[in-house]
């Protein structure tokens, strides 16, 4: 018996503590909202500068400004909870063109509120509800909190900072600014301008020019009607299905672009960048970061260093200069330029001419429809099906050409050279090399003038030649067949072959 | 001994052996390759180490320990029926008397369902919290910033200035917390400002200490 009752007790103490502990904690909220309506003239906009609270903005075809604020305060005691929400004044009123909706606080002197001196323990928030003309242009001004703008069919011009900015279903030129929190569009039939900062922009299905500045956030744009301008920094960079130019800059962020109905021009550093189905041309720099690319419809340039390009599909011509990265570019309807530095390129499939310059890198061609230039050092050159001429300048590495319908001139040092000809036509050949083997393969029946020339090597034919001047190991001149098309051979401490096609 | 290019990946892991590798490398292109790649690993590996603050780590696993020993704890107490039903009657009470003692009896202020404030309690924990984070930012910042401002790296330039900008917006947010503290969209904005400072010296203190 003596037990229960000290239990009771104890759960009484501990009750009236918790009462107490509760008491000096305790908090009062007070609360109260404001109401008006309004008439809007004809051509008048409306203005909203609030702060402290979240902004929900909604419209309606009539002509009425619907004004809802929740005041709410929170104070050690019910009375200046009370005081403080009464002070707050939500004005709504006419000035100039514009009907202006404002909150209100007290005044601050000195280190607080007007007639409150424990300022510390006050604290307040107001949510403004508007709904306004559908027509009327809007200028609204927030911070710390939340704006949401819906059905809006008139110019606006929103800045919020510290909140989520929303814009929904508008129509008009829009422009809205943040700062350390997101901006989000949906759907606007007409022009869109945001400026961010420390804050992501997400943007979808607006039919004008979307432009947009931002730093240190992720900027995702989807369909803009008429293309856009993103300016970015520190973040991502997304653009797809835009109805018009495109044009990026960007830093230390990947940049991804797809679907673009005309030119695009991308300007990244330290960060990737891929393009992908652009129908104009692109222009695609960036540096210590890969660029890609895919179907581009007309003219392609790429600028890149310390960068990888690969990609494939140009509707016109591409020029690509990098460095300390592979290339690797294939169908290119016209011709292609690529200079690179300490890089490896490999190129297929180009409608026209091929001009190639690299060092320390593999040259790899396959079908070049036009005359293929290669300047390399210290890199092998490998060709084959090359359907005009083709020029090969390189250093310390074998040159391999294979199936060259034209003259073939190849300027090579310490690396050994391998020439493959087909078809009777003349073509021209001039190789010259040193510290290795010159071997060219000739179609049975096709006619030559021959001047070899090596030291420290020998001279070996297939064919049966007449010989004109003197007979020597290492120096020839002579006639394959009826003679007439030249080819000049010279080596320096190599042997030279003149082999039939198919012979190994 | 007659050294093959097989024999490489065991003088890697003998010294004594490396002589033989080296002397063969003079002759062999592809084992020179290897062991020059070997000599740059071993020379940038150091480089590599890395360390960051973790200030929220230790407590982390101090709440981790504590919820735990607390779970075996209550597992361990047996609570008597007759205990349980006299602490909720008790409560039952004490809320009543609470009730009774506390409401205004004359105009019943219209208070909101779901509060925008913190309560006193929370605001308490909020600027320890906030005092320690303070802490722990700033010695991360000193740890960052000589480094960070002796750098011209782009990363490091970037970052200088987004540190530059995110003090400047610490102090203007924390004058208007000052003047409505119990706010509690204010003190989330102000959380997130010093959260977005502490990823970003993580974020930079690699590079800053590469380009040392």
């Amino acid at each position: 018996m003596r037990n229960r009752r000290n239990n009771i007790v104890s759960v009484l103490i501990v009750g009236m503590t918790l009462l107490l502990a509760a008491q000096a904690f305790a908090r009062e909220e007070y609360s109260r909202n404001f109401d008006k309506t309004v008439t809007l003239a004809n051509g008048q906009s409306v203005r909203v500068e609030h702060r402290m609270g979240n902004v929900n903005l909604r419209t309606h075809a009539g002509r009425e400004v619907v004004v809802h604020a929740s005041i709410r305060v929170s104070a050690s005691n019910d009375a200046d909870a009370k005081r403080l929400a009464d002070q707050i004044q939500i004005e709504v009123a006419p000035a100039g063109s514009a009907l202006v909706i404002r909150t209100e606080y007290p005044k601050e002197e000195h280190d607080g509120f007007l007639g409150f001196h424990r300022l510390s323990y006050l604290s307040y928030s107001v949510n403004l509800d508007v709904s306004m003309p559908e027509a009327a242009p809007l200028e609204l001004r927030n911070s710390f909190g939340n704006v949401s703008i819906e059905d809006l069919k008139a110019n606006g011009d929103i800045t919020n900072a510290h909140g989520k900015l929303t814009f929904r279903n508008g129509s008009g030129t829009q422009r809205l600014e943040n700062q350390f929190a997101a901006v989000e569009v949906t759907g606007n039939k007409g022009d869109v301008e945001i400026r961010n900062g420390n804050g992501s922009v997400d943007v979808s299905d607006v039919t004008g020019i979307v432009n947009v500045k931002d730093r240190f956030a992720n900027v995702t744009i989807t369909n803009p009607g008429r293309g856009g301008t993103i300016v970015n920094g520190n973040g991502a960079v997304q653009v797809t299905g835009a109805g018009g130019d495109v044009r990026i800059t960007n830093s230390f962020g990947k940049v991804t672009v797809s679907n673009v109905k005309g030119n695009l021009v991308v300007g990244n550093g330290n960060g990737e960048v891929e393009a992908n189905g652009v129908t104009g041309s692109a222009e695609l720099n960036t540096s210590f970061g890969t660029v890609r690319f895919g179907d581009i419809g007309k003219v392609l340039s790429v600028r890149a260093t310390n960068s990888a390009v690969i990609g494939r599909k140009v509707g016109e011509s591409a020029t690509i200069e990098n460095s300390f990265g592979r290339v690797d570019v294939s169908d290119v309807h016209k011709g292609i330029r690529i200079v690179g530095g300490n890089s490896p390129i490999t190129v297929a499939d180009v409608g026209e001419e091929a001009s190639l310059k690299t060092s320390f890198g593999l040259v790899t061609v396959d079908r070049v429809g036009g005359m293929l230039t290669v300047e390399d050092s210290n890199g092998a050159v490998k060709a084959s099906g090359i359907r005009n001429s083709a020029n090969v300048k390189t250093s310390f590495g074998v040159v391999l050409l294979d199936g060259v319908a034209g003259s073939v001139d190849v300027d090579n040092q310490n690396g050994g050279v391998e020439v493959s000809l087909q078809g009777q036509a003349c073509r021209p050949v001039g190789i010259r090399t040193s510290f290795s083997a010159v071997r060219v393969r000739v179609p049975d029946n096709a006619s030559y003038a021959v001047a070899a020339k090596t030291s420290f090597g020998k001279i070996h034919s297939d064919f049966p030649m007449t010989i004109s001047g003197d007979i020597s190991s290492d120096s020839l001149n002579g006639n394959i067949g009826g003679g007439g098309c030249p080819m000049r051979l010279n080596d320096n401490n190599g042997s030279i072959e003149i082999l039939k096609n198919g012979k190994g | 001994m007659t050294f093959d290019c097989k024999d490489l990946e065991r003088a890697l892991a003998v010294p004594e052996l490396l002589p033989d590798a080296r002397e063969h490398a003079k002759v062999c292109d592809a084992c020179r390759r290897e062991l020059w790649l070997w000599s740059e690993m071993s020379s940038v590996a150091p480089g590599l180490r890395e360390e960051w603050e973790t200030p929220d780590l230790w407590p982390k696993i101090h709440q981790t320990l504590a919820a735990q020993q607390k779970a075996a704890k209550r597992n361990n107490v047996r609570f008597d029926w007759r205990m349980l039903a006299g602490i909720a009657a008790a409560l039952v009470i004490a809320v009543s008397v609470f009730i009774f003692m506390y409401s205004p009896s004359g105009h019943t202020p219209a208070a909101p369902r779901d509060s925008d404030f913190l309560t006193e309690q929370t605001l308490k924990e909020v600027e320890q919290s906030e005092a320690a984070y303070r802490a722990s930012i700033d010695k991360l910042s000193r740890l960052a910033e000589a480094k960070l401002n002796a750098s011209e790296n782009p990363v490091a330039i970037a970052a200088r200035e987004k540190l530059l900008v995110l003090d400047s917006e610490i102090t203007n947010v924390r004058s208007t917390v000052a003047h409505n503290k119990f706010n509690a969209q204010l003190q989330t904005d102000l959380a997130m400002l010093y959260r977005d400072k502490q990823d970003t010296l993580k974020e930079i203190l690699p590079h800053a200490q590469s380009s040392q």
